[in-house]
């Protein structure tokens, strides 16, 4: 009898208690919730096709015969390995030596700021780029853009991109070199130790009218369209114009068409087609983490992080200060950088930057407009406590923000957010579902060899270190 | 003692130790297992409401689409109430008395995160546990 007691005491509580587990809310109801609210869908992007202009495009984006000093291209700094970044605090240009985290710098100094990532510029949601929005689009409908080259952009650029393509190409530190430069003795050698013709020819113009000099001498080294006997890669580079753009004649290629193959190609090759998030948004309930969930509605909610990083790229492409500290040279070369007040010249616009958009963030650190935020972590905490150097100094005894700095920081995170340890580790396994699982194996757009032979920036799986 | 006797001692015990694990010992293990859950929840709670006060005091004059979608990431905040509401019906499901949460209340809103105007603002929430 006390043996049968014995057993069905327990049944007996089990039935008339409930046991202490956790009640936290089903975030997955939750987050669906905020999804319909918000109107979240996952992202369109455009299929993955080789065509005539993205080859070219290929070609021109791997190509370091678009630089000066035939030593660097655009994949040197937006390598597919490093999230289409360069994984350094500060771009190193023309000069430079080695990629990614091994770059070092030679003669010159670095780029004023970090390397933005390439992914999903395509879908129209990109009002602006580069950190200060210095080039724009105002009305897309109609292809109309702002850019330094104001009044004389040319016609015909198909997208905010394409103009975006121009202007890494005419600039000193990037791409162009200076004057008296001359192309790196390591280069084959029917590149090397040339003089570089493109600087030199524009070494009196300033402003506009030297990226316009730029871009067709650029034309002219690409292209040989005033000569008569024709370089190897010239030829090829005719023809892949001419492949790619069937309906024009030789003589019809400029920058333009070197600018929308350049964007067609980063369109089709830099676009995230396989993400968890994109896939939860589909309906897939169990592709993404409890703990993802939990990070999502932070996201959305207590972190406010969707305020400004909304939208299908999670950017609103507006301009914010953050208080970020100054590191490198700075945009007057002095260690001052007050971003989108040098397009404007609006006291408004001091120390503010562009949102920069999230998918694949994972995949391209250090983060802010001077990659001072090693690590996600690192700009995570920031955003908790941007004023966390505002009475701090630097090695030099002068603060590590000024004033003006700190007066400028967004009114969206003057209200203080607090996170706990959990909370951002839960926001960091959300922004892991943006990241797609397929980069890895897009190697294929990497070409074997460009037309001018010069060697190829990437880094392949088996180099990195 | 008879077989009848026996058995009705047994289950006179049983309903005595069950009534004692209801009443006295489950709500202990009860309230000790919940209490961090039940305090942060509260925290949460505050610090959401409190979040949502300042997002409202924004002059409307300040770039209005950023207080819109302010006031929605303030709402998705304050969801963190259901939860601890859940969890208050919860306790109180299981035997704790109002009492103790209402010390967990109080403890919860003299956490370093929450603000004295928010205290103020609570004032009227803290009524509800009398």
């Amino acid at each position: 009898m006390i043996k049968f007691a014995v057993r069905i005491l327990p049944i007996f509580l089990f039935i008339f208690i409930n046991p202490p587990c956790s009640v936290a809310i089903e975030n997955g109801l939750l987050l669906r919730k905020i999804i319909r609210q918000s109107y979240i869908r996952p992202l369109v992007t455009k299929p993955f096709e080789k065509t005539k202009r993205f080859l070219l495009g290929q070609a021109l984006f791997f190509d370091p015969i678009l630089s000066g000093n035939r030593d660097v291209s655009c994949a040197t700094c937006h390598l597919l390995k490093l999230g289409t970044s360069d994984a350094v605090a500060l771009a190193i240009g023309t000069q430079g030596m080695g990629l990614g985290v091994a770059r070092k710098i030679n003669s010159r100094d670095v780029v004023p700021r970090n390397s933005l990532d390439l992914w999903n510029r395509d879908n129209n949601s990109a009002k602006s780029l580069f950190w200060d929005g210095r080039v724009e689009v105002l009305d897309p409908k109609n292809k109309i853009f702002r850019s330094p080259l104001k009044e004389i952009l040319p016609k015909g650029l198909e997208n905010i991109l394409a103009v975006q393509a121009l202007f890494p190409l005419a600039r000193d530190d990037e791409m162009l070199g200076l004057p008296g430069d001359n192309s790196p003795k390591y280069l084959p050698p029917k590149h090397a130790n040339l003089p570089n013709e493109i600087s030199e020819g524009a070494k009196n113009l300033m402003g506009p009218k030297k990226i316009m000099a730029v871009h067709s001498l650029l034309m002219e080294r690409l292209l040989g369209l005033k000569r008569n006997k024709l370089k190897t890669w010239q030829i090829e580079y005719r023809k892949l114009f001419q492949e790619a753009y069937p309906d024009k004649s030789t003589s019809d290629f400029s920058i333009v068409e070197l600018g929308n193959a350049i964007a067609h190609f980063e369109e089709i090759a830099f676009a995230t087609r396989n993400t968890p998030w994109d896939e939860y948004l589909s309906g897939n309930n169990n592709i993404i983490s409890k703990k993802a969930k939990k990070g999502a509605i932070i996201f959305f909610g207590k972190g406010k992080c969707a305020v400004c990083h909304s939208g299908p790229l999670f950017s609103d492409f507006e301009f914010y200060s953050l208080s970020v500290k100054q590191i490198g040279p700075g945009t007057n070369m002095s260690g001052d950088d007050k971003g989108r007040y040098n397009v404007t010249n609006k006291e408004k616009d001091k120390y503010k930057f562009r949102t920069p958009p999230l998918r694949n963030v994972t995949l391209t650190a250090p983060y802010f407009h001077d990659g001072v935020a090693l690590t996600l972590q690192e700009a995570i905490s920031h955003h908790l406590e941007p004023h966390f150097l505002a009475d701090k100094y630097d090695e030099t005894g002068t603060y590590e923000l000024n004033i003006e700095q700190i007066q400028s920081l967004s009114f969206v995170l003057k209200n203080k957010i607090y996170l706990s340890e959990f909370e951002i580790t839960a926001l960091m396994e959300f922004l892991k579902t943006l990241e797609d699982n397929q980069v890895e194996m897009q190697e294929h757009i990497i070409p074997e060899s460009v037309p001018s032979g010069l060697p190829i920036s990437a880094l392949r799986n088996e180099s990195i270190q | 003692m008879s077989r009848a006797k026996e058995i009705s001692l047994i289950l006179i015990a049983t309903v005595l130790v069950a009534e004692f694990t209801l009443t006295h010992l489950w709500p202990a293990i009860y309230f000790q297992s919940m209490y961090q859950e039940y305090y942060h929840s509260v925290v949460a709670c505050q610090k959401a409401k409190e979040s949502f006060q300042r997002t409202q005091e924004i002059p409307n004059d300040l770039a209005r689409h950023l207080k819109r979608k302010l006031l929605l990431a303030s709402k998705v905040e304050l969801s963190s109430c259901n939860e601890s509401e859940i969890l208050k019906n919860k306790l109180t499901s299981n035997g704790i008395e109002l009492s103790k949460l209402k010390v967990i209340y109080l403890e919860a809103l003299e956490h370093k995160d929450i603000s004295l105007s928010s205290l103020v603002a609570s004032y009227e929430e803290e009524k509800k546990y009398d």
